[in-house]
């Protein structure tokens, strides 16, 4: 931490800048900073923005450019530290609004308790798989590839870094006019293009009013988000698969779905996309997921055993040990259990101890399994299916506490937290290998920076409620300027759940899918089909001419080319976008 | 192309068991009826009698029906599914159920404040209860105005909730039900087992197929590429650590740069064939090692481009014995 040491007979030795006060302090600053306008703004427009670009551009200003003093590496734990602060939010976002939406009293000490021992068991489950997922099977990581590319500018040579700009200033210039309303100014809508709104171009309204035949119900929309594209270029080639499992629920599920009328009555051809994604395909995804991310884990487990067993061991040779000590992750384990067995004791009306520990205990479990099956999902395309997740989580918790809310939702939102933290925290750990990071270090700083996140977004919750029910009569919803779109449909599906109307046999049904495809050999098939069916088609088709370009251009130019030129273009368009995104967010804030 | 039809079989097989399996929540089942039986089912669509004569959807399956359709020569007919998603239930009984949609709890009102955003919910609402709302141009509510009180739809009915209703002397309520998965209504069962058992052929010949790829691979020359890739990084980076000592941090920069864009890249592309070829344990022992000593190359790179010499140099000695260590462990 100190700038010079004196080596015993050697000239003093200036010790290379990694874990520094200002690393640290400029990450909790920033970090905070982003999860309350990202909190915010995730209230307002029902998504987030992932943090680490942007650490990773401020932090650069700030520890070099302002205090000259930083390095790659200082740099590299800087972001570390904020998007580990900033990660919690959509975790907490996407689930506990839900008590509002449902006229519940939010006990803030168990919020804040649950959704803590959720950070802490995120971050402690994941790292052993950091070996497997970022060494043996390198999954691309998109936002931690980006991020590694602007960390590693200033070294990648004037024509990378002239590359990298361009990407950023790309994706700004054409993602500014999706939101460009916020400041008063017109947007892509404005300029009158059939079937183009502010942030999608709907490609089927466009070739029907040229005079083009387009079946009705083949929703082919497409949002103009660079930032999708950039990560579908970063993918190449293994992200293609996403295409077509988006392809096999828009244009094959849900016209045959309408066409045989499987649908409710009265469903119009244009929605029919809609409507079948949410009856069929939504929970078929996560069936898939859930059946390929368990088979992935099976393929994986030698693998993780091999590192857990490298974690036991002593180190030699001088080469820092990679990994925490499993005995200080243990603990942190035990610890976040109490806590979350204290929060579901204390919030089950009559429940008893051995009813709390079970609850406790699934819901740690489940973290777990939850957490690789997230990260794998980050690690192969960039998308967590977080409120998926949480949809399950609700639902098995609500099974547990005969339809008890309250816990069900609060370790929903433990859950959300710490996959969330899963997913960040192996996006860190990419940009932390391909920088040449110490993972120990970024371990150590997330489990500790992960604990502040929860608390300062559920204050911004709490916050916004209270306001909102002075100006609106209600906390979040329609009605208010706040209305929490996730949340809603969490509560959509929880009073589907209490009325009996969960979608369990096309669960099990995508999980004998899912299972089935990661069997082929193909790594992470059932994954990546059964994320295809949970995503939009509208960010899938950015994402799969992302991967269709880098294929075409590693044909014609060579891999080689693609990864050198094509990389860091793409890592602009991604931070571009994040940039924005969180310039728009605190002008939300600001302009409240 | 032969080497193709494993790859059709799958995609074809997960269509068709994605397509069977979303037809098990249509909204809808077939019903064998017999003629002049009484059924408490309800048509899922509208059915033409002939004569211009038409039976609504959402009409009762009774004897007269069944019996007309028998005449037409129908013996199934498609009813709702759940036959009654909404039923009424006394308020004693409604313990755990959803309610269907709002109810008014009457003699109580409540008062929306000013600032309040009005949706085309509200305005239905206050439409209903013959309350004008005065709104400003940002469409919120100008002044408060108070409306009768009601329990939103969708509510769960636990203690308070029945209490509530109870208090304000509502005696029955309208609560959802749900349609019940079971085998034998959903028609897609078969086509989708056999497209599941057709997934799970396609998957043996695709592991079958991968199985002598590999071992064509294995007996050829690509392992021996990847092993010469391997060793050609660690005598680079062997020598550069003996070197290192008397070079500037541009010279290690560019040095470092070539050995990561270079061998290691190409190695790093190659690895699947050493999972396929030696298992996963072998892998581990390669790639682990392999992987540290990458690390700490990128490390060293870091550090370069930083003007931070000494750490550059510590880390291209530590990568040095990683990636023999790597090399090594490589099956001969």
């Amino acid at each position: 931490m100190s700038d010079s040491t004196t080596t015993p007979g050697g000239p003093a030795k200036t010790p290379y800048r990694e874990i520094t006060p200002a690393a640290i302090i400029f990450g909790v600053l920033i970090g905070v900073v982003m999860n309350a306008a990202i909190t915010y703004s995730g209230l307002k427009i029902g998504f987030t923005i992932g943090g680490s670009a942007i650490a990773a551009v401020l932090g650069w200003g700030v520890l070099r450019g302002i205090l000259r003093k930083g390095t790659i590496v200082e740099n590299n734990i800087a972001q570390t530290v904020a998007s580990s602060v900033n990660t919690s939010n959509s975790g907490v976002i996407f689930t506990l609004p839900v008590l509002f939406l449902l006229g519940i009293q939010l006990d803030l000490v168990w919020a804040i308790a649950a959704t803590t021992a959720g950070a802490i068991l995120g971050v402690a489950f994941i790292i052993p798989t950091r070996k497997q997922m970022i060494e043996f099977e390198r999954l691309r990581f998109p936002t931690g590839t980006a991020v590694a590319a602007v960390l590693r500018s200033p070294g990648a040579g004037v024509q990378k870094a002239r590359i990298l700009l361009a990407g950023i200033a790309a994706s700004m210039i054409v993602f500014f006019f999706t939101q460009s309303d916020i400041l008063g100014l017109s947007t892509y809508a404005d300029l009158g293009v059939t079937g183009l709104s502010k942030d999608t171009l709907n490609i089927g309204a466009l070739l029907s009013s040229l005079g083009l035949p387009w079946p009705r119900t083949f929703d082919l929309s497409i949002a103009i988000a660079p930032f999708a594209f950039g990560a579908g270029f970063i993918t190449g080639r293994p992200g293609l698969v996403v295409l077509a499992g988006g392809l096999l629920a828009y244009f094959i599920v849900a016209p045959v779905a309408y066409e045989l009328s499987w649908l409710p009555n009265g469903t119009e051809p244009e929605m029919a996309a809609n409507i079948a994604r949410g009856m069929m395909s939504r929970p078929l995804g996560i069936g898939l997921l859930m059946g390929g991310a368990l088979i992935g884990l099976l393929h994986a487990l030698p693998a993780i055993s091999s590192a857990m067993s490298a974690m036991r061991k002593p180190t030699a040779g001088g080469v820092e040990r990679d990994e925490l000590p499993l005995k200080v992750l243990g603990i942190a384990v035990i610890l976040a259990f109490l806590l979350l067995f204290a929060a579901a004791k204390s919030t089950i009306a009559g429940g008893s101890i051995g009813q709390a520990v079970l609850i406790a205990a699934v819901g740690t479990a489940w973290m777990w399994f939850a957490g690789i099956v997230i990260a794998q999902c980050a690690g192969m395309t960039d998308w967590s299916p977080i409120s998926g997740m949480a949809l399950l989580t609700v639902m098995i918790c609500l099974l547990m506490t005969d339809n008890q809310v309250v816990p069900a939702v609060l370790i929903g939102a433990a859950v959300c937290v710490a996959i969330t933290e899963c997913a960040d925290m192996m996006q860190d750990l990419k940009t932390g290998h391909l920088v040449g990071g110490s993972p120990r270090k970024q371990q150590t700083l997330e489990l500790f920076a992960a604990i502040l996140g929860p608390a300062v977004c559920i204050l911004v919750v709490i916050l916004l409620a209270a306001r909102n029910t002075q100006e609106f009569g209600v906390p979040f919803g329609p009605g208010t300027d706040s209305p929490a779109p996730q949340a809603e449909a969490l509560k959509g599906v929880i009073d589907g759940i209490r009325g009996g109307d969960a979608p369990i046999p096309l669960f099990a049904m995508g999980g004998v899918m899912g299972a089935l495809l990661s069997l082929s050999g193909l790594a992470g098939l059932g994954v990546l089909v059964g994320l295809a069916m949970y995503l939009p088609l509208m960010y899938l088709l950015p994402y799969g001419i992302g991967c269709l370009i880098q294929m075409r251009l590693s044909k014609k130019r060579g891999a080689a080319w693609a990864e050198n030129m094509g990389v860091p273009f793409a890592a602009g368009l991604i931070v571009g976008e994040g940039l924005l995104g969180i310039l728009f967010a605190g002008i939300q804030v600001l302009g409240g | 192309m032969k080497n193709k039809i494993p790859d059709l079989l799958l995609v074809v097989a997960t269509a068709t068991a994605a397509l069977s399996a979303s037809s098990s929540r249509r909204p809808w089942r077939e019903l064998h009826f017999k003629a002049g039986e009484d059924y408490q089912e309800f048509l899922a669509f509208d059915l033409s009698l002939g004569n211009q004569q038409k039976a609504s959807e959402g009409a009762r399956l009774n004897a007269e029906l069944t019996t007309q359709l028998d005449a037409l020569g129908f013996n199934t007919v498609r009813v709702r599914n759940p036959a009654v998603p909404v039923v009424i239930v006394p308020i004693d009984k409604a313990a755990g159920e959803v309610l269907a949609e709002a109810v008014p709890l009457p003699g109580q009102t409540e008062t929306l404040p000013k600032g309040r955003l009005v949706d085309s919910a509200l305005d239905l609402r206050a439409t209903e209860a013959g309350v004008t709302l005065t709104t400003d141009d940002r469409g919120k509510l100008s002044q408060a105005a108070t409306l009768p009180k009601r329990m939103r739809s969708s509510a769960f009915l636990d203690a308070d909730n029945l209490a509530e209703l109870s208090s304000a002397g509502v005696t029955e309520v309208p609560v959802k039900r749900a349609a019940a998965f079971r085998w034998e209504d959903w028609s897609g069962r078969w086509a989708f087992l056999i497209s599941a058992l057709v997934m799970t052929c396609a998957v043996a010949w695709k592991r079958k197929l991968s199985v002598v790829e590999t071992a064509a691979a294995s007996s050829g020359t690509s392992l021996e590429t990847l092993r010469g890739r391997l060793v050609d990084l660690s005598q680079r980076v062997s020598g550069l650590s003996d070197r290192a000592a008397g070079m500037s941090a541009e010279e290690l920069h560019t040095e470092i740069d070539a050995l990561l864009q270079g061998p290691a890249y190409d190695f790093v592309e190659g690895r699947a064939l050493l999972q396929r070829a030696a298992g996963m344990s072998v892998f581990a022992l390669v790639m682990d090692p392999f992987s540290r000593g990458e690390r700490q190359l990128s490390r060293a790179w870091s550090a370069s481009v930083d003007q931070h010499e000494e750490e550059a140099r510590e880390s291209i000695t530590k990568a040095a014995p990683l990636i023999r260590e790597a090399s090594e462990a490589f099956p001969s």
